[in-house]
């Protein structure tokens, strides 16, 4: 793994340099000098990256500790109205996860929250210090239904119309369900896995290592710490680690956390194949926050060349809003260690039917299983109409 | 209007509450409508919703603030009534929670340093839908906010 500033430069445009101190954990004798950061910066454009890298929480709360110093007022009031609305949000979000959490533990379901305020409670310690903008549950496959009645009865109803036959063979083939009140509340994304299928990364919470966590005085009972690192991990590597405030949430729980079991951690993702996804989070932690290195014996030693290209091409898009996107069938085959994850995301990724293929063709019953032989005909139409058209993004 | 044996119940299908740094944050789920209380309206909510009697939340709110027992009755009244208007709460049936009549047998959920009385408030805020729907736009970023209120001091 790099040191922290042996070999990774930033390009240090002074609005990424300040994100970058507003992203890290606090570290004793090692703060930036606030004046230095912020005298040439371009708040306009720092606002803009914040909002886009979900780092304004993070943002305010640094320029609050410099005491403001070489803040332009507006800036100062614009940041203090985005934090009110954001406390008031994420409050909201939580109370709402909260009761849903109570009924459905009455109707003898135990639903494991994850990402949202379990995220900012275990990474931060502070509900207010990540945005977010909905509800991630998850239960396991045979309390699907039962979740979905209870949340229907407490006024939630699906976001995705789909027939009764596509309901169920939705339910079968997909990993979870988005659910909203009809005064349009907060989504909650019922899951009952934590990873689409396409993504292989079959990550399920190791039940010896749950732990609770207290959220508005409530004690919520969450994955353990080594797993919720490695869901943040490949959450961002599905997201192709576009926003710097998932590089600051695995910092921020590597710091917080010095309990984690690192051996336990990387056996587990070496199990699953997510080695070099734990490796990717840990070594962007590393080299742009400055997280402490890991423990455990192969990802401290990690020689994995991958690991560091990826690093850099995640940086440089990171720094760079007008780069080209990231083609994400290639990050993800890229991002996997193990041949046959590789193989198994070009054949899901084929032949495995989406949210659009499910409601293109309303099959009955027994013929849903067509719904894989379609798939790649759909693909390939696409693939078609694409060059036919001389490219560009569908 | 609201009478001193009065009991009220946290309508707890559609409304749930939690107190956060001395805030009780209350969220209507069928409107998806957020109310805030603090200080006084903050302890006269954790006391209605233990199952106080209205005579005895005014109480323990004059004991807490040291204020007139008559002026905390005179200003709990149309906080108890914003509250039913509101569908946050609604008369107890006889049978729900039944706590000490002590005023100062149940801590207060407010911030105890806080005792500067104000009547209970309880703010509403109805954009809630708007802004879990979208995040809210930054400001004008060709003109932005600080040109536009005429601070020059940006860099």
């Amino acid at each position: 793994m790099t040191s922290r500033d042996s070999t990774l430069r930033t390009q240090g445009t002074p609005e990424f340099e300040l994100l970058l101190e507003s992203a890290k954990p606090p570290i004793d004798g090692d703060a930036a000098d606030p004046f230095g950061l912020t005298g040439d910066v371009d708040w306009a454009l720092l606002l803009d990256l914040a909002v886009e890298h979900g780092m304004v929480p993070l943002v305010r709360r640094w320029l609050e500790g410099t005491g403001w110093r070489g803040v332009p007022d507006a800036v100062r009031t614009w940041l203090d109205g985005r934090h009110e609305e954001n406390r008031r949000r994420n409050r909201l979000l939580t109370i709402e996860l909260l009761a849903l959490l109570d009924r459905l533990k009455a109707a003898g379901i135990e639903a494991i929250p994850f990402k949202g305020p379990v995220a900012a409670s275990v990474c931060y310690g502070d509900l207010e210090a990540r945005p977010f903008g909905d509800i991630d549950l998850l239960v396991a496959p045979a309390d699907v239904r039962g979740a979905m009645e209870v949340m229907a009865r407490s006024g939630y109803a699906p976001l995705i119309p789909l027939s009764e036959t596509q309901r169920a063979a939705f339910l079968r083939h997909r990993t979870e369900y988005p659910l909203q009140r009809p005064a349009r509340g907060g989504i909650v994304d019922l899951h009952w896995e934590l990873f689409h299928r396409q993504f292989c990364f079959p990550l399920a919470p190791d039940r010896s290592r749950m732990r609770e966590v207290e959220i508005a005085g409530q004690l919520v009972r969450t994955m353990g710490n080594e797993d919720q690192l490695l869901m943040l991990c490949a959450h961002a590597t599905k997201h192709l680690w576009v926003r710097l405030e998932w590089i600051a949430s695995v910092a921020w729980l590597v710091a917080r956390h010095a309990e984690i079991d690192w051996e336990l951690a990387e056996a587990r993702a070496g199990s699953l194949g997510g080695l070099r996804m734990l490796g990717l989070g840990l070594a962007l932690a590393h080299d742009l926050l400055g997280s402490r290195p890991p423990r455990a014996p192969a990802l401290a030693e990690s020689t994995d060349p991958v690991i560091a290209k990826l690093v850099i091409e995640v940086v440089g898009r990171l720094e760079d809003r007008s780069a080209p996107p990231e083609d994400w069938l290639r990050f993800y085959l890229r991002a996997r260690e193990r041949r046959r994850d590789r193989a198994a995301i070009l054949i899901r990724t084929a032949v495995i039917p989406t949210i659009g293929d499910w409601r293109m063709l309303d099959l009955p019953q027994p013929l849903t299983g067509l719904h894989y032989a379609l798939r790649p005909i759909r693909l390939l139409g696409r693939g078609v109409r694409h060059l036919r058209s001389g490219g560009g993004d569908e | 209007m609201h009478g001193p044996d009065e009991r009220y119940a946290v309508r707890g299908d559609e409304v749930a509450a939690k107190s956060f740094d001395g805030e009780v944050v209350v969220v209507h789920l069928g409107t998806c409508t957020y109310y805030s209380a603090s200080g006084s309206g903050a302890d006269a909510w954790t006391w209605i919703e233990e199952g106080r009697k209205l005579g005895d939340v005014a109480a323990a709110i004059a004991e807490r603030y040291d204020i007139d027992a008559d002026r905390a009755r005179r200003d709990l009244t149309p906080f108890v009534a914003r509250l039913l208007e509101e569908g946050l709460i609604a008369p107890a049936n006889g049978d729900g929670p039944l706590v000490s009549s002590s005023p100062s047998a149940s801590p207060s959920p407010s911030i105890a340093a806080d005792t500067d009385y104000s009547p209970p408030e309880l703010h509403a805020y109805r954009d809630m839908a708007d802004l879990l729907a979208l995040d809210p736009p930054l400001p004008e970023l060709d003109r932005p906010a600080w040109r536009v209120a005429g601070d020059d001091e940006q860099g």
